[in-house]
């Protein structure tokens, strides 16, 4: 495995001290927390960072960092030198081959994030609770089948390791989901231990960008392209909707940018639909021939039309 | 195979959930992190946003080393900040639809 360089992910002197390592944490922390930053690889980043700093922070764990760092450099392939055994014990996190190579593996955190271990002792706890994210087509809000689920559980073999088994579901969702919605999944999560109960599994919905239908809530928008005698003249067109096509009637005398609320083609939701509006968006044609050329002409002429009226004061 | 589903949790479940003993639970309502319904601690029901909602907070203030006054400000520039970014993607692809189609 790489070795990995606390003070250089901290970006302290090795002979700095707590107040200093404290800082350097507390900054690097502020940028990378996944909850809060928009950097690039800010959860890998973040997790280096509080590892760092569970080592750093630590006068034992540090002195016995300090002590291996002269086997190894960052970047460099890293094996503890043999007999190698940690006074300290893994405090429970997630934490690297590198740190776990070292202290020790952690042992099983119970229910949801850092820290608290709930009520239960050691030898049993319940499983960890897992997030996944499902991408979701607007065309399968509507489905009421049950749909395969993949998603990977973290599990710890007999060494106390931990690695990921691949589990597959069948998850029928509640009519009416939202971008955002989450879904909870008793008993899915991760295998609990000892006697524990399984964790449960959290699915959360993500609706795919559609190339037609933009999502404003349980409302849909269309953009309709429209020819200008279609929106002078008024027509029937047919409409896309995520259930079927329909028949539209543009008005007479219909604006660019004009807004139609077709009811219930939204998406579903909880009781009934919510609406489609089809927003009129006024094409020309890339060329005219002659003979429409001339009936444009007559039509200025006829007109009488100043679409700047407003910059005449 | 089975897919039960549970929308709401009380309390115990919730701290259960989120990993945070009640005490703790009982003041990041107090702060209005969370609403949940009900009157009393005994009667609360969370949905499953909230029980996102502390886990993020735990996180916040145990990594961040804040308080939690200064988590509830974060969650609440955090949410105004992501519904300013979705607004401004709807109109961002709506703008993109009326100029290049």
């Amino acid at each position: 495995m790489e070795f990995k360089d606390y003070y250089k992910i901290l970006g302290v002197s090795t002979d700095a001290d707590l107040k200093a390592i404290k800082t350097a944490y507390r900054k690097l922390a502020r940028k990378y927390h996944p909850d809060v930053s928009t950097e690039k690889d800010a959860e890998k980043q973040f997790k280096d960072v509080a590892e760092a700093y569970e080592v750093l922070s630590d006068e034992k764990k540090r002195a016995e960092f300090d002590q291996l760092r002269q086997y190894g450099s960052a970047g460099q392939r890293f094996e503890p030198p043999p007999g190698w055994q940690s006074s300290n014990q893994g405090s429970g996190g997630d934490f690297s081959d590198f740190f776990e190579s070292i202290f020790g593996a952690g042992r099983q955190r119970a229910g949801g994030s850092r820290g608290f271990e709930g009520t239960e002792d050691f030898t049993s706890s319940r499983g960890r609770d897992v997030d996944v994210e499902l991408p979701l087509f607007l065309e399968d809000t509507f489905s009421d089948e049950a749909r395969p689920l993949e998603y990977n559980l973290p599990h710890y073999g007999e060494s106390g390791r931990l690695a990921d088994i691949r589990k597959t579901l069948s998850v029928k969702l509640p009519p009416g989901v939202a971008d955002g919605d989450r879904i909870r999944l008793k008993g899915q999560g991760g295998p609990g231990f000892g006697n524990g109960p399984a964790g449960d599994l959290y699915l959360r919905i993500r609706l795919v960008p559609h190339p037609l239908f933009d999502v404003a809530g349980h409302d849909l928008n269309i953009t309709v392209p429209v020819a200008p005698w279609e929106a002078a003249l008024g027509a029937k067109i047919t409409l896309p909707t995520l259930t079927g096509k329909i028949s539209l009637a543009i008005a007479p005398d219909s604006q660019n940018g004009q807004r139609l609320r077709i009811k219930g083609k939204g998406l579903r939701t909880r009781s009934g639909n919510g609406d489609l509006f089809a927003i009129l968006k006024v094409v020309m044609p890339a060329k005219s021939n002659p003979e429409a050329m001339r009936l444009w002409k007559e039509v200025a002429s006829v007109a009488a039309f100043n679409p700047r009226r407003e910059w005449e004061v | 195979m089975q897919t039960e589903y549970s929308a709401s949790l009380h309390l115990h479940d919730a701290c259960h959930a989120v990993g945070m003993p009640a005490t703790e639970f009982i003041e990041i309502v107090s702060l209005g992190i969370l609403a949940p319904a009900g009157d009393t601690p005994e009667t609360w029901v969370f949905d499953l946003q909230m029980i996102s909602t502390a886990r993020r907070a735990l996180r916040l203030q145990r990594d961040l080393h804040l308080d939690w006054e200064a988590v509830a400000l974060v969650l609440d520039l955090l949410s105004e900040r992501d519904r300013l970014r979705e607004e401004n993607q709807q109109l961002h692809r709506r703008l993109q639809r009326l100029t290049e189609l």
